[in-house]
């Protein structure tokens, strides 16, 4: 393939494969020799012989933007297959006029010869506009279409968006060879999928020239497991790069399958693999953040997750209530933890680290000279200690100058061990530790309480990560290369991950490590065991036997389910993963009752253990549930026969993307929903910090979420009545914890349209989930926000509906109040707090 | 303590004013991009600790240490916010007592930034794109804006 095929490769891999056309323009990196970030990428570096410098506009994404709605229904309605959405090359614009727009899901229309030696291309996505945001600037695109491509700008009228190539001439033929190739399959000469399994099949024999050519996020999604575990087995025999091997580690994207079974050919298989990557990858260890071996412990820290199984956490987690029992003490309970109960600490600031031990006063001889474990030599033994920037040097060979690293045997130890880190930000909160009780009282704490007001002076909490012991141990051989901050950056990231939290939400308790305990999987882990300490179990099954086994089985799902769900602390708006919550709901309804049930039946000292587990994570599950049946009672009945919410999720699942409305909604609902709409108009609740503070915008985002007017105004009442509390504000619209600040002056904006500046192309709308910008952790399809107790009127609910102002950013205000004023009236921007 | 106290304490004072890691405070409607208003809702937190001039001192100092960082142009446009918020803070609302301090070294190492950003993005374009999503060029005119806006309503340059 020629280098014009391989650019394009990647292009149409795009038009294929990228069905929910994320792209970022990340702000990094330059237009042409880095990158644009594609949910993944496309790499844009161009072949040689498309020469950009002598072209107009060369290789380059432009977005097309017009104000005719396309009709993207029809595509939606039709289905996208997930890989294969059909190019159809026109060799004119009268072609091009001449295909029916329905038929056209995304076309590449072949314009004409910009000059002698390049002709244009132009790919165009038209169902682009309805999912992100842009800027439209219609004259700009008029001028543009006039003056370079001297033809009438109805054009872009068709399209949305477009990436236009100019190819050379003696290129030509090649790329248009390409473009009408098909994706095809492994035996059908002449398509994409068999030129890359030729690929595969050359490297495969040691020949990577080919392979070498494909972007590696392509192949990282594309090969099949089979030939993957073959190229990770021989990678050494067929002389393959590292950027291939991390790509053959790689999972595809929300494959949890291929992950377990990556890491678990590494485990189980009869050739030591990963001693083999393990000693190419430590060759190529530096001090640059961007080295292999940093990459390759990534990879292999993120496959461990897909593995790691609760059993491995309460296995660790019950020798660690064992060590603490019995040891007291600081540095040497830590030691004592990495000896029995594989648990170590990896401290996040340097010169704490180095100092702090000085402060704290751990004795030289308290320090673990190696690594190693002198008591039992298949473990690795190092505790805090081990983590440090600069440890001794007696810990290296010098040669040279250079320090040459422990040597490590795999025949002595587990390297798939699962281990506990603890990230620690300061000594300080090793201090903490010290004995038992203060360590059940630190780890056991009410999650459900943690996050408040005085979140930022709560400490008493860490975070942590459970990975496997060779990960934990190339920690620390990076951690002596100086790649400290990379690899605290690192983890934090992954410890975010492993404990469900995403950046979403971190910011609600940004320095309290409760946040990480109260949400997800690591809090379940370590509430539970206060269900798997030492005796519990027993005890529950020998006072209370078929009783006490169904409360431990339901336990069991309530643990499942919010593993998976990450619900801990929003409930069912903010939810992850909740296509898994619905499609076992049942499951967890019955879970739930006989919880509740078995919970009452106990003595009032189990109660009291098991207070945590009631208290936050069955409480939660039971409001999620709740939240749950609410919407459904009230999406069900404007819902089209055959239609349901699992239906929409399912359709998300399968296209990336949610349904349009119209799909499901029975029209008159959706008829009687837009009248309202342009009856009542809408409303939103928003503070002046966020207009005149946030400087890096200067007009309200391109889709605002807003509320029916007068369910806003009931919202409002709500607010009044609890005493102007801003978390009943927050609470009642469940959004996130920072939307509004007890110091903030907050407004509600009525956004009445023939108010509204006539320039503005404000359009009010049902929200498809796929708007831009959008948090589809808080999305729920039918124009329905949350139930809300009334406070007004005690015992009835409110019910508002939720629609979307589209191009809400097409006037700017320019950070400044009164132009944000002027936009929807000064008289419809009223000041609600303080 | 404040956030801004802490990421002193930490040495994270760049991942504090770029809204990188825990300092991140994500916008909902906007891709979960950060919002640098709740940052500098931390800085004036930091300013009641310590007092307004410690605060300008402080920041001016942070900011000019990111000024020789390999940054974006997303980071180079929030810096540029924070100094008007300052500024603003300063003359308009009267939140702080002292002035941020625009000097000679600040404005060789803005100018510097400046000319780098607008060599690079040209390099990389030859025709404009006004209305992509937030890419380069998009912080890079809004940089610009508010160093505009400096000038125009505080007639302090951000330049040489």
């Amino acid at each position: 393939m020629s280098k014009d095929i391989q650019f394009l490769e990647k292009v149409k891999y795009y038009l294929f494969l990228k069905t929910n056309w994320r792209i970022i323009f990340s702000g990094h990196g330059n237009y042409l020799d880095k990158f644009w970030d594609l949910d993944g990428y496309i790499d844009l570096t161009l072949p040689e012989n498309i020469d950009i410098s002598t072209s107009l506009i060369s290789a380059r994404l432009d977005l097309w933007v017009s104000d005719i709605k396309v009709n993207s229904l029809e595509a939606d309605k039709r289905g996208y297959n997930r890989r294969h959405i059909p190019l159809n090359l026109f060799n004119s614009i009268d072609d091009l006029n001449n295909v029916p727009l329905a038929n056209i899901d995304a076309g590449v229309f072949c314009y004409h010869n910009i000059t002698e030696d390049y002709k244009r291309y132009v790919f165009a996505f038209k169902d682009y506009y309805d999912k992100f945001s842009i800027y439209q600037n219609e004259s700009r695109i008029v001028k543009e279409v006039k003056e370079y491509l001297h033809y009438k700008p109805t054009y872009a009228s068709l399209f949305k968006f477009a990436l236009s190539i100019h190819v050379k001439s003696d290129s030509i033929t090649s790329f248009e060879t390409f473009l009408s190739m098909p994706y095809g399959n492994e035996l059908t000469p002449n398509t994409w999928r068999y030129y890359f399994n030729q690929a595969i099949v050359s490297s495969k024999t040691g020949d990577q020239t080919k392979i070498m050519k494909y972007d590696f996020s392509i192949v990282s999604e594309e090969i099949s497991i089979e030939d993957r575990k073959y190229l990770l087995t021989n990678f050494w025999s067929l002389n393959m790069e590292s950027s291939l091997v991390l790509a053959l580690l790689t999972p595809p994207k929300n494959d949890e399958v291929t992950a377990r079974q990556i890491y678990q050919h590494l485990q189980f298989s009869s050739s030591n693999i990963l001693l083999a990557l393990w000693n190419y990858f430590q060759q190529l260890l530096t001090t640059d953040a961007d080295n292999p071996f940093f990459k390759f412990n990534n990879c292999l820290l993120e496959l461990s997750q897909h593995v790691l199984t609760s059993d491995d956490v309460e296995t660790i987690g019950v020798k660690e209530v064992e060590v603490y029992e019995n040891y007291t003490g600081q540095w040497n309970l830590f030691h004592k933890l990495a000896e029995e109960a594989n648990v170590f600490a990896h401290c996040m600031n340097p010169y704490e680290s180095r100092f702090g031990m000085m402060r704290f006063g751990a004795e030289p001889p308290l320090m673990e000279p190696h690594p190693f474990s002198q008591s039992n030599p298949k473990t690795i033994n190092f505790s805090y200690r081990a983590f440090e920037m600069s440890p001794p040097s007696n810990e290296y060979t010098q040669f040279n100058g250079f320090p040459i690293m422990p040597y490590i045997s795999f025949n002595e130890f587990d390297p798939f061990k699962f281990v506990k880190v603890y990230l620690v930000e300061k000594p300080e909160q090793i201090s903490g530790f010290n004995n038992y009780e203060k360590f059940i009282s630190i780890l056991f704490s009410d999650p459900q309480n943690v996050p408040r007001e005085d979140e930022q002076k709560d400490e008493r909490h860490v975070r942590f990560i459970y990975m496997p012991a060779i990960c934990a141990y190339n920690l620390y051989l990076m951690n002596n290369y100086s790649l400290h901050v990379e690899i605290r950056t690192y983890l934090i990231s992954v410890a975010v991950t492993i404990a469900g939290v995403y950046f979403s939400f971190i910011n609600v308790a940004r320095y309290s490590f409760a946040w990480f305990l109260a949400t997800g999987t690591s809090a379940v882990a370590i509430t539970s065991l206060t269900i798997n300490a030492p005796g519990v179990r027993q005890e529950i099954l020998d006072k209370y036997g078929t009783d006490g086994q169904e409360f431990l089985d339901a336990w069991d799902i309530i643990e499942t389910t919010t593993i998976t769900l990450n619900f801990a602390y929003f409930g069912f708006y903010g939810a992850r993963n909740i296509y898994q919550f619905v499609s076992n709901v049942d499951n967890i309804t019955s879970a739930l009752e006989t919880f509740a049930i078995r919970y009452q039946q106990l003595s009032l000292k189990l109660q009291r253990i098991l207070n945590p587990i009631y208290k936050s994570f069955y409480k939660t599950a039971l409001i999620t549930l709740e939240e749950y049946v609410d919407y459904v009672s009230r999406l069900n009945p404007i819902l089209q026969n055959g239609k349901s919410y699992m239906w929409i999720l399912d359709y998300k699942n399968l296209n990336g993307q949610f349904p349009l409305p119209s799909s499901y909604i029975k029209p008159d609902k959706l008829v009687n929903y837009l009248n309202d709409l342009q009856t009542e108009e809408l409303a939103f609740f928003i503070s002046k910090r966020e207009i005149v503070s946030q400087l890096d915008y200067q007009t309200l985002p391109p889709s605002k979420f807003a509320g029916f007017t007068s369910d806003m105004e009931k919202i409002l009442q709500n607010f009044n009545v609890s005493g102007k509390n801003v978390q009943q504000l927050i609470g009642d619209l469940k959004v996130a914890k920072n939307k509004f600040l007890v110091n903030d002056e907050i407004f509600i904006v009525k956004v009445k349209m023939g108010e509204v500046h006539s320039s503005t192309n404000f359009q009010f709308d049902m929200p498809t989930g796929n708007e831009p910008g959008v948090n589809i952790d808080f999305f729920r399809p039918g124009g329905i926000l949350p139930s809300v107790d009334d406070l007004v009127n005690v015992g009835q609910k409110i019910y508002p509906r939720e629609a979307i102002i589209k191009n809400a950013n097409s006037m700017a205000h320019n950070n400044d109040w009164d132009s944000f004023k002027s936009i929807f009236g000064n008289n419809n921007v009223i000041q609600i707090y303080p | 303590m404040g956030n801004y106290s802490k990421a002193i304490s930490n040495n994270e004072t760049l991942d504090f004013l770029l809204g990188y890691g825990v300092y991140l405070y994500p916008d909902n409607e906007r891709n979960g991009l950060h919002d640098m208003s709740l940052t500098f809702n931390d800085i004036k937190e930091y300013s009641k600790e310590v007092g307004s001039n410690a605060m300008t001192e402080r920041l001016m100092y942070d900011i000019k240490n990111i000024l020789k960082l390999n940054i974006t142009s997303s980071d180079f446009s929030k810096i540029t916010g924070y100094i008007f918020l300052c500024l603003r803070g300063y003359y308009e609302e009267k939140i702080f007592d002292s002035l941020l301090s625009i000097d000679k070294e600040f404005r060789t190492l803005y100018s510097k930034k400046l000319n780098q950003f607008e060599k690079e993005i040209n390099q990389t374009l030859d025709v404009k794109i006004e209305f992509t999503l937030y890419n380069d060029e998009y912080y890079l005119k809004n940089a610009k804006r508010l160093a505009s806006l400096c000038e125009t309503k505080f007639a302090i340059s951000l330049t040489l």
